[in-house]
């Protein structure tokens, strides 16, 4: 079945971007395509050869962050605040340290803090514009635990 | 998934207990789009549910421990909602930050697909009242792609790729 995955589009500066996500969250870009690269019958006029036409990095087996430069053809870009992407990380510690990477020379828009639905959770806008949500929680723990509460409700 | 704790309710148990095998091992890093909505949660996220198929669930404000503290009339609005299929989640809520809402272009959801006729239908499906990018093609990187703009604002892309290796490279 399909996976989705969120695609970010950046004036110019993709690669730079994504060098700092790479920073964040490790890995190594699975895909790194420039302009140049596309077949010279279908370039796109006024397109910087230089700049990406598609990167992606990996963050697990699922889902991989994924984006490209934004070029005037393709109209006005209008960097919205519609859209976030939620990061739902293995520690409290690994929620912590990618937050304050992220929001470095960004903004915080809720520090990281024990949330009334019992996670560890903050939100931020990192220095590019990217509006990020961290999320901690013991999936697992939760899972069993919702379990037993089902289980005992429908006793 | 901690977002399933803001309601403690039965619906929410069962939603988390039929999706049991999909939340599972899921103690991982992950990341998942989040969508917000003027308003539309429940509109925009019920659409989706019926392109892609899956299971939806909504929290509304008012069913949240906050509720006491939110003015009568945001009560019925999506506090938090998420359409799980497989490996497919989406996240969707009408909570939107001071200054009001933005639809932006700058971000899409890419949808990689697992055949031809899955493409064509979810590209068919949320097309519907809303303006087609580029239609499904053949593209130079041997996959089948498109790309439109739903009826809510939200960009969408959709690739298949014909080659397993392609394929591969994505995982």
């Amino acid at each position: 079945m399909a996976k989705v995955n969120p695609y970010l589009n950046f004036y110019g500066n993709t690669e730079e971007v994504f060098n700092f996500y790479k920073s964040v969250f490790g890995g190594e870009f699975s895909t790194l395509m420039r302009f140049k690269d596309v077949p010279t019958e279908m370039q796109s006029p006024g397109a910087n050869l230089e700049d990406i036409m598609h990167i992606a990095l990996p963050i697990n087996r699922e889902t991989v962050l994924m984006g490209s430069d934004w070029s005037d053809f393709m109209g006005k870009m209008n960097p919205g605040n519609n859209f976030a992407i939620s990061v739902q990380t293995d520690s409290e510690e690994e929620a912590q340290r990618i937050f304050n990477k992220l929001s470095d020379g960004g903004n915080v828009g809720m520090p990281m803090a024990k949330t009334f639905w019992g996670a560890y959770f903050g939100m931020c806008h990192d220095k590019y514009g990217t509006s990020w949500m961290i999320d901690y929680s013991d999936a697992r723990v939760e899972a069993d635990a919702e379990k037993k509460e089902l289980e005992k409700s429908s006793l | 998934m901690s977002f399933l704790r803001l309601c403690k309710s039965d619906k929410v148990r069962k939603f988390v207990a039929l999706n049991e095998n999909k939340f599972k091992g899921k103690n991982m890093k992950e990341i998942t789009a989040y969508l917000h909505f003027k308003g539309e949660a429940r509109e925009a996220m019920t659409f989706y549910k019926d392109c892609l198929g899956g299971e939806l669930l909504f929290i509304t404000v008012g069913e949240t421990a906050m509720a006491a503290q939110m003015p009568a009339e945001i009560q019925g609005y999506i506090m938090h909602s998420v359409l799980k299929k497989d490996n497919l989640t989406i996240y969707g809520s009408d909570m939107v930050r001071p200054g009001g809402i933005n639809i932006g272009n700058h971000m899409s959801l890419f949808i990689n697909c697992s055949s031809e006729e899955e493409i064509n239908s979810v590209y068919t499906n949320l097309v519907k009242d809303g303006k087609p990018g580029q239609p499904l093609t053949e593209a130079f990187w041997g996959s089948i792609y498109g790309d439109l703009n739903d009826k809510f604002g939200i960009n969408w892309m959709f690739n298949y790729d014909k080659e397993e290796v392609i394929n591969n490279n994505h995982k």
